[in-house]
């Protein structure tokens, strides 16, 4: 399977292809057979091996982490599983290198007659949180311009997103918007939202799902990264999509208290930081119209020291470094202390609408005004 | 390596940035170890890409009723093709050698973050 075929995905020689097809398959390789030998291994030789040496089992991810480092399988299988983010990242950039300047030409033909819109500010500051490290390990962050008007950002982050999940994110690369659609739908079935917001919406994959579904919605995406919004007002005009793209800062947005039905966000929080999460929530809050719903949507955590050892990989090995302590953070109970009523924001559990590997369900906090 | 050049490249696009900013772990006692088994998968990548060029080749010539396996080996290259060759070599061993160099521009790249504890005191 391969990516929708809009038109901001560059086109690919031979070559190109085979050599991203082969980190799709080596990382598939990786999470299904390599990954599940974690667990084995634990149980054999590491676990008994911290047993003998403290008389008791571990009982904390870090226990469980400075035994497993020592282990020669996680060693190899985290050496290969970060090579091949490596890979992926460089696999596009070898079919982004030669075409940049066509597809940011191609971006302003999409956006001269579109029905969307896009609006950037130069004057933005970058939260320390993108700038500090590249998250994913993607050269450039969201937030780099390699030229003027560059949407590179955009193709890296949206054709390496279908090499990393190797397809199971859906040719849309919708998977978790389609998860919090389900979820949404199932749990209140009677709404019918008219303005949507979609926080940290990067390339828009998520933001699109959301037009499909509620095409008379008035639908507004915002990120902080100017080249991904380049690239999803491009990409959604050509899939026909019209949404308002715009740069600003979920902290602290520029539209007016109780602009929208509905705020969303797709793996956004664990990207943040200490201080913005409970900020993100409060602007959410403001945001929202009396009756109206916030869904934040992101990654699980484990239920065991193992299982959150495993889980913490990204965080430790791919710049998600926040991502441990927005596990450990309470959302619904943050809501609360930045202005959601008690009993009106809950810690839910969307299931995964198709297959996705590790995970069966995606935690939601969910928020009433 | 990229494209399929059928004469020299002549222009020098923008580069893309190729090493995220961050502290690259090391997962061996001995750091060669984690280079030698990047090369390794970087070489294994090109191999299986080679493999799957070489499929389409043959599959096209048999279908076109075009060329024999004897014709291919007695193939003399001209000059331009060896000129065209020795470009695409060193773009590969360029792609294989990546690790080396994403070492090298961790040392040097002035706002490199020295660990993951840096980068974690800056998410104030």
């Amino acid at each position: 399977m391969s990516l929708y075929p809009h038109d901001m995905l560059p086109s690919r020689t031979q070559d190109e292809r085979a050599r991203q097809d082969f980190v799709k398959s080596f990382r598939a390789h990786l999470a299904m057979k390599i990954r599940s030998g974690m667990g084995q291994v634990y149980q054999a030789r590491v676990k008994p091996q911290f047993e003998k040496e403290h008389g008791r089992e571990p009982q904390k991810r870090k226990e469980v982490r400075q035994a497993m480092t020592r282990d020669p399988y996680y060693q190899m299988w985290s050496a290969l599983q970060r090579k091949s983010q490596e890979m992926m990242y460089d696999s596009v950039t070898d079919s982004l290198e030669p075409r940049r300047e066509e597809l940011i030409e191609r971006a302003k033909d999409l956006g001269k007659n579109a029905q969307g819109t896009l609006e950037l500010d130069p004057e933005l500051e970058i939260p320390r949180y993108h700038t500090a490290a590249d998250i994913h390990i993607m050269p450039g962050g969201y937030h780099t311009d390699v030229v003027k008007d560059d949407v590179s950002a955009g193709v890296l982050y949206d054709a390496a997103m279908d090499i990393y999940a190797f397809g199971f994110m859906g040719p849309k690369n919708d998977l978790l918007a389609r998860t919090l659609i389900n979820y949404f739908q199932n749990q209140y079935p009677d709404r019918q939202p008219a303005t949507i917001l979609d926080m940290g919406c990067a390339v828009g994959n998520s933001t699109t799902a959301w037009k499909e579904e509620y095409p008379a919605a008035e639908v507004h995406g915002i990120d902080v990264g100017a080249p991904v919004l380049r690239y999803a007002h491009g990409r959604a005009e050509s899939m026909d999509l019209p949404i308002h793209y715009k740069q600003q800062n979920a902290e602290k947005t520029h539209y007016p208290d109780e602009s929208f039905d509905l705020v969303l966000s797709h793996i956004m929080f664990h990207e943040t930081s200490q201080s913005a999460l409970p900020r993100i929530l409060g602007e959410s809050y403001r945001l929202l119209k009396p009756g109206g719903m916030m869904l934040h949507l992101d990654i699980p955590g484990g239920v065991d020291p193992f299982s959150s050892f495993v889980l913490e990989w990204e965080c430790q090995n791919t710049n998600e470094n926040f991502a441990n302590m927005y596990r450990a953070t309470d959302m619904a109970a943050t809501a609360v202390k930045m202005g959601f009523q008690k009993g009106k924001a809950r810690n839910e559990s969307a299931p995964a609408k198709s297959f996705s590997p590790h995970f069966k369900a995606w935690p939601v906090v969910v928020g009433e005004k | 390596m990229a494209t399929t050049p059928t004469k020299p490249a002549q222009d020098n696009p923008p580069k893309s940035l190729r090493t995220a900013k961050g502290k690259k772990p090391q997962y061996f006692s001995d750091p060669g170890i984690d280079k030698l088994l990047s090369i390794v998968i970087s070489l294994a990548g090109e191999v299986s890409v080679s493999r799957e060029r070489l499929d389409t080749i043959e599959r096209l010539l048999a279908d076109k009723e075009i060329l024999t396996p004897s014709e291919i080996d007695q193939y003399q290259p001209s000059q331009e093709v060896e000129s065209i060759r020795a470009q695409r070599r060193a773009q590969f061993i360029e792609t294989l050698l990546r690790v080396m160099e994403a070492e090298f521009e961790e040392i040097t790249r002035p706002d490199m973050p020295g660990s993951r504890e840096k980068i974690l005191e800056s998410l104030t």
